[in-house]
This record gives structure tokens, C-alpha cells and sequence, in this order.
């Protein structure tokens, strides 16, 4: 059609006594189509692609390619400068210093086992029974771990005090209308401090509850690619104990996946050599908002990422991950 | 000159690394692996360069890379900045001392300078004898090397509208040409000081919200007005202070922590400003078009940034 119009109107142009002795040639207009005439076009050409994808696999199954991957928002990521692979330029130099860097930040001491990790747990200044609850539960879980109520102190205090009484870790639990919804972390005694969005809190039931044991759980920590996420992954291994007991068969998952860290908590068996899972709850989900150095300070400290009042310039792109 | 590194980067373990600015590219040359934990970086002289750490002070020569001397404090604190004048060294330590330590051991002048409670920042003042100092609820001060007493004294911040006290962390300090003094506040204040005029409060501020400013750079080209400051947040301003608007003339964005520290380098024939955040990278922006040139990732946690002297001057 457009094409016929750009033809005529190049003959306009060229000679106009033509035109008027011919009379100009009107281009057709497209009849407009019902829209269930439409819908069932599409559905054909839908099912006609399906059809066509079907055959496509059966040849290649019949030729023997390899499978296609299907793209997923994983392995589409954008690149990150933080992550290393092995073909990198300096990946050598570059696995050295990030060694060199670990032998001497903050949980270098915990890693080459050091001290054994002491957690004070405690709540917003009036905490309502479902956080109560919460950190009852989280206590439990975390060997060698406290849980006391805060009163009026503010989290600064709380967190000189924990230091004069030898705690290694302080975890603050925060809640919205009686629902769990934030945990500062912070190493003592200097720094980092990490504050965590938390959601999708779903409690043990009595079943899982009675199957609570008071051995020291093992800890995983997996998905954790980044600079900044193996530094979480670190701060997070660090509430735990180092040398789990076995006899109790007790598994503590953190796996990230798109940014969000899932925390979860089996119990694991094996039958004819196969393992098998049972879960024991806790269920939640954690979002790092910031992580900053050395203690609590949110008027004057120092961030080394923060995410709060700039999500929509980090946030460019669906694809890009930061842990 | 005998650097021949167009920067150096001091990692919070203790590595230091030169910094070659090619096109479209950063060389580094390790100069000291991981050992002692690092504080501060200053120059020295031409080939040397002081490491502070907690409370020692080394001096690092950079071209044989060996250290060559060795100068113990004692006070309770770490280091915080150290400078070189008149063969005696002159260092900050985080308690409000300031201890000044001959370079030649046979001669025993030492002397201490109690600043206040707490100190964050000491530095010198080009070409006098005379240096300042800043920390928490302790303002600006300028001191008299000879006579070590104090020659200005800065007001802390004016009460607010309701009367309440405002806070003061001083986190960095810079002069311009004209002797006057740049301060910047980890509250998001930057404050232009007049030590000449009778003034005590600042003559002219700048203001930000929701961030604190961390480091801070007065511009080399003999303009005595503007600065660049690096935030707790991760973007860094450029300001003026001639203008009536306490907004910044130009932001330069991409990193995501806190910057530690800016300067401004020419690179490609073109004034850029480079910076090291806590987010691990070392970065050069076009000073003109604002845009990012150049970064990369370091692994390691940097804490000073040092540039070629002869550039930092021009």
C-alpha cells in the first residue's frame, strides 16, 4: 500500500499534466478485519510456530545436536566487573589479592578459627508476639545465642554494651504491623553492619517445631558470585557456629538467587544412598538494602553499597545482580 | 621527577600499588603485599612515601620498594595523617593528640599538641609553618608549628531554626591559594573559612541531604572557589561558592559505596577527576562532560589515594 502511495506521489511531482488528464490513483484502503477473525489468525500462527518448533526438535533429536539452553534471566545477566573468570586477563593476580583481602578483613579471624561466635538477638523497642516468636525461633537455630529485650536502649547502646559483654554479633529484628520486616546485622566489634529487607516469614508448624534439636547446625551458603556477595555470604557464615555436629544431621541454607537470599533450615537423612530432605522452617526471604562500614551509624557511617534512595539509578536494567 | 607511577593506592591490609594511566587503561604494579594493617598515605619527599599504621610511621621508598626507617608513637589511637615539614614529622592521632617527631633521632624535640577530644583530620598548610585540625564535636583549628598554639578557631554550626544544637564531624580539610580554608562535614556541610577576617563562622556553605561528605579536593587550576567532594553515598559534587545556590554545579555518578578519596589528574590531555570508593573500584571521570571514562576493579579494600606530586600542584 505504502508502497503504491510513494509511486504516485513521485508522478505528482514529475509531471503534473499527467495527473490531471488521468486522474490520480487512489490507494486502497485496508478492509478493517473483525476482532475475533483476528485473535483466531494469531492463534493459528501460534499454533503453526509450536508445530514447527516440535518438528525442529525431533530433527535434532534424530541428528543428534546438543539440546538448546533455554535463555533464562540467570544466564542472561549482564557482566559484572566483580566477577571473576578464569579467561580474565589478570584472573591470577587478581584470585591472589582477593586471598590477601580475606586473610585480613573482618572475619579472618573467625575463618581461621579464632574465636567461637557469640549472638545477642534482640527486637524493636516494644516487640509484638509474632517477632517475639520469631527470634525464640532464631535462637534455637543459631548456637550460642542470646535473645534479650532492648527496652528503651537505643541500637548504639545496645551495641556498646554487647561489645563490653564479649558478643561477636548483634542481630536486630524489626516488624511493621505485627510481621517481621527488617534485620540489621552487625559484626562486632568493628563493623561491617548490614541491614537486610525481610519478607515471606513463614513459621514451623508443631510437627517441625518438635523435631528441634540443640545440635549446631551445619551452614551453606551458596549462589554468592560477586566482590560484595562473598562478603555477605562471609558476614552470614560468621553468625554461625565453625564446627557443626553431625549427629544432629541439621542443614542452614542461604541461597541467593536474584539478589534474594532464602534462608532455609532441613534436616537431612540418608536411605540407600540417597539423600532426603525434611524441612523444619523457618521459611524466609532476605534483600540486602545496604552494608556499611564499621558499626551501626546511619546519620555519619560510611556505606560500602546502598541501595535506599538510589534504587532507580542502580536498578537500570532486570538483568543486572549485585550479589 | 622520580615517580613513576601516576598514582598510588594504599589498601586498608596493607598492599600499595602503582597506578600507570594508559588509554582506555589502568597498569598496576604491586609495591607491597598484604602484612600490616594501613591507615594513611603521605608524601615524603620525591621518592619516598610515609605509611601510617596504627601507630607507627614508615617511610616506603618506591623505587628500590623497601621500607627505610621506622618511627614509633606512643599514644592510645591510631594515626589518622601524618606530613613532613622542616625535618620534623607531624602526626594526628585519632584521641585529639597531635605529636610532632624529629627525623633525626639525636636531636629530642618532642613535643605534644592536645587538639581536643577526638581528631579525624590534620593537614598543613602549603607555605606556612601552620597546619589544622578537625574531628568530632571539635571544629576547625589552626595551629602555629613554632609556637604550637592555636591561631583560628572556627564556631561550631549556628542552632537551627528551633534552637537545637547541630552536629559537628569535621572529615576533611583543604586551603586554597588565598589561605582561606575548605571544610567538609560528615553531616553534608561544606564550609569556606576566612582565617584573615574576624569572622569565626564560615563565610560561605554548601549544603546536601540525606549523605555526609568523606573526602574533599580544592581544584588545581588557581580557582579559590570551587571544590570537589566525595560522599558517604557513593556520588561526588562539584561545588561553587560564588554562586547564591547551595546546590552542586555538577555531580559525577557510578559508584555505589562510600568515595575514601578524589583527586584530579590529567589524563588524555584533559582535566579528570579520579576517585577510590569502598565499593572496590578506582575510577576516572571527564571533569567537562561528567560522563565516566574509565574504571576498574581493585579487589581490595582502598583507603588512600596518592597522586604524582608535580601533577597535584599544577
Amino acid at each position: 500500500m505504502a508502497f503504491t502511495r510513494v509511486a504516485t506521489s513521485k508522478m505528482d511531482s514529475e509531471n503534473e499534466v499527467g495527473e490531471s488528464q488521468a486522474g490520480p490513483e487512489l490507494p486502497k484502503l485496508a478492509r478493517k478485519k473483525p476482532r475475533g477473525l483476528l485473535r483466531q489468525e494469531k492463534l493459528k500462527d501460534l499454533k503453526n510456530k509450536k508445530k514447527i518448533q516440535k518438528r525442529d526438535r525431533k530433527l535434532r533429536k534424530a541428528s543428534g545436536d546438543p539440546k538448546q539452553v533455554p535463555r533464562t534471566i540467570e544466564n542472561t545477566r549482564e557482566p559484572d566487573s566483580t566477577v571473576f573468570h578464569s579467561d580474565d586477563e589478570d584472573y591470577d593476580q587478581k584470585t591472589q589479592d582477593l586471598a590477601a583481602e580475606f586473610e585480613h578483613d573482618e572475619f579472618a579471624d573467625y575463618y581461621s578459627d579464632l574465636y567461637k561466635p557469640k549472638v545477642l538477638i534482640t527486637y524493636k523497642e516494644k516487640p509484638l508476639r509474632k517477632v517475639r516468636e520469631f527470634g525464640k525461633i532464631l535462637t534455637e537455630i543459631v548456637p550460642n545465642s542470646v535473645r534479650i529485650f532492648r527496652r528503651d536502649a537505643s541500637v548504639k547502646e545496645t551495641i556498646q554494651a554487647a561489645i563490653n559483654k564479649g558478643y561477636t554479633d548483634l542481630v536486630i529484628i524489626n516488624e511493621d504491623r505485627n510481621e517481621p520486616n527488617g534485620l540489621i546485622l552487625v559484626h562486632l566489634p568493628d563493623g561491617p553492619t548490614a541491614y537486610f529487607r525481610l519478607s515471606n516469614v513463614i513459621f514451623p508448624n508443631k510437627r517441625q517445631r518438635k523435631e528441634f534439636t540443640d545440635h549446631r547446625p551445619e551452614v551453606i551458603t551458596t549462589n554468592f558470585t560477586t566482590g560484595l556477595g562473598k562478603t555477605v555470604a562471609r558476614m552470614l557464615g560468621a553468625v554461625f557456629h565453625q564446627d557443626a555436629e553431625f549427629k544432629g544431621r541439621h542443614v542452614v541454607t542461604m541461597h541467593n538467587q536474584r539478589d534474594y537470599i532464602f534462608f532455609r533450615h532441613h534436616r537431612y537423612k540418608f536411605l540407600k544412598n540417597k539423600p532426603y530432605l525434611r524441612e523444619l522452617g523457618p521459611k524466609f526471604t532476605l534483600r540486602l538494602q545496604y552494608l556499611q562500614e564499621g558499626l551501626y551509624d546511619p546519620k555519619c557511617g560510611e556505606y560500602r553499597w546502598i541501595m535506599t534512595d538510589k534504587r532507580h539509578k542502580i536498578e537500570t536494567s532486570r538483568r543486572r545482580f549485585f550479589l | 621527577m622520580a615517580w613513576t607511577y601516576d598514582a598510588v593506592i594504599g589498601f586498608g591490609n596493607g598492599m600499595l600499588k602503582g597506578v600507570e594511566l594508559k588509554k582506555d587503561k589502568f597498569k598496576y604494579t604491586n609495591l607491597l603485599d598484604a602484612s600490616l594493617p594501613l591507615n594513611n598515605l603521605s608524601i615524603y619527599d620525591e621518592s619516598k612515601t610515609i605509611i601510617s599504621s596504627k601507630r607507627k610511621m614508615l617511610l616506603f621508598d618506591l623505587k628500590t620498594k623497601k621500607m627505610s626507617k621506622k618511627y614509633l608513637i606512643r599514644e592510645a589511637g591510631n594515626i589518622i595523617g601524618v606530613f613532613k615539614k622542616n625535618n620534623v614529622l607531624i602526626a594526628g592521632v585519632n584521641n585529639g593528640m597531635v605529636v610532632v617527631k624529629p627525623i633525626k633521632q639525636n636531636k629530642i624535640v618532642l613535643e605534644k599538641i592536645s587538639t581536643g577530644s577526638h581528631l579525624s583530620c590534620i593537614r598543613q598548610v602549603l607555605t606556612l609553618d601552620k597546619f589544622a585540625t578537625g574531628g568530632i564535636e571539635n571544629p576547625l583549628k589552626i595551629w602555629d608549628l613554632e609556637t604550637g598554639k592555636v591561631e583560628f578557631t572556627a564556631k561550631s554550626p549556628k542552632p537551627d531554626m528551633l534552637q537545637l544544637k547541630l552536629p559537628c564531624y569535621v572529615s576533611d580539610i583543604q586551603f586554597f591559594n588565598n589561605n582561606k580554608v575548605v571544610v567538609s562535614h560528615r553531616h553534608g556541610v561544606v564550609d569556606l573559612h576566612d582565617p584573615l577576617s574576624s569572622q569565626r563562622r564560615p563565610v560561605a556553605s554548601c549544603k546536601a541531604e540525606n549523605t555526609g561528605f568523606v573526602s574533599l579536593r580544592t581544584m588545581p587550576d588557581y580557582s579559590d572557589y570551587e571544590v570537589i567532594v566525595g560522599t558517604s553515598k557513593g556520588s561526588i559534587f562539584h561545588y561553587d561558592f560564588r554562586g547564591k545556590s547551595t546546590l552542586p554545579v555538577k555531580t559525577f555518578r557510578g559508584s555505589t559505596g562510600s568515595v575514601k578519596s578524589v583527586s584530579c589528574v590529567n589524563y588524555l590531555n584533559q582535566m579528570h577527576i579520579m576517585s577510590i570508593s569502598l565499593d572496590c573500584h578506582l575510577r576516572i571521570h571527564n571533569f567537562i562532560s561528567g560522563d565516566l571514562t574509565l574504571q576498574d576493579y581493585i579487589v581490595a579494600k582502598p583507603l588512600a589515594l596518592l597522586i604524582k606530586p608535580d601533577e597535584a600542584t599544577v
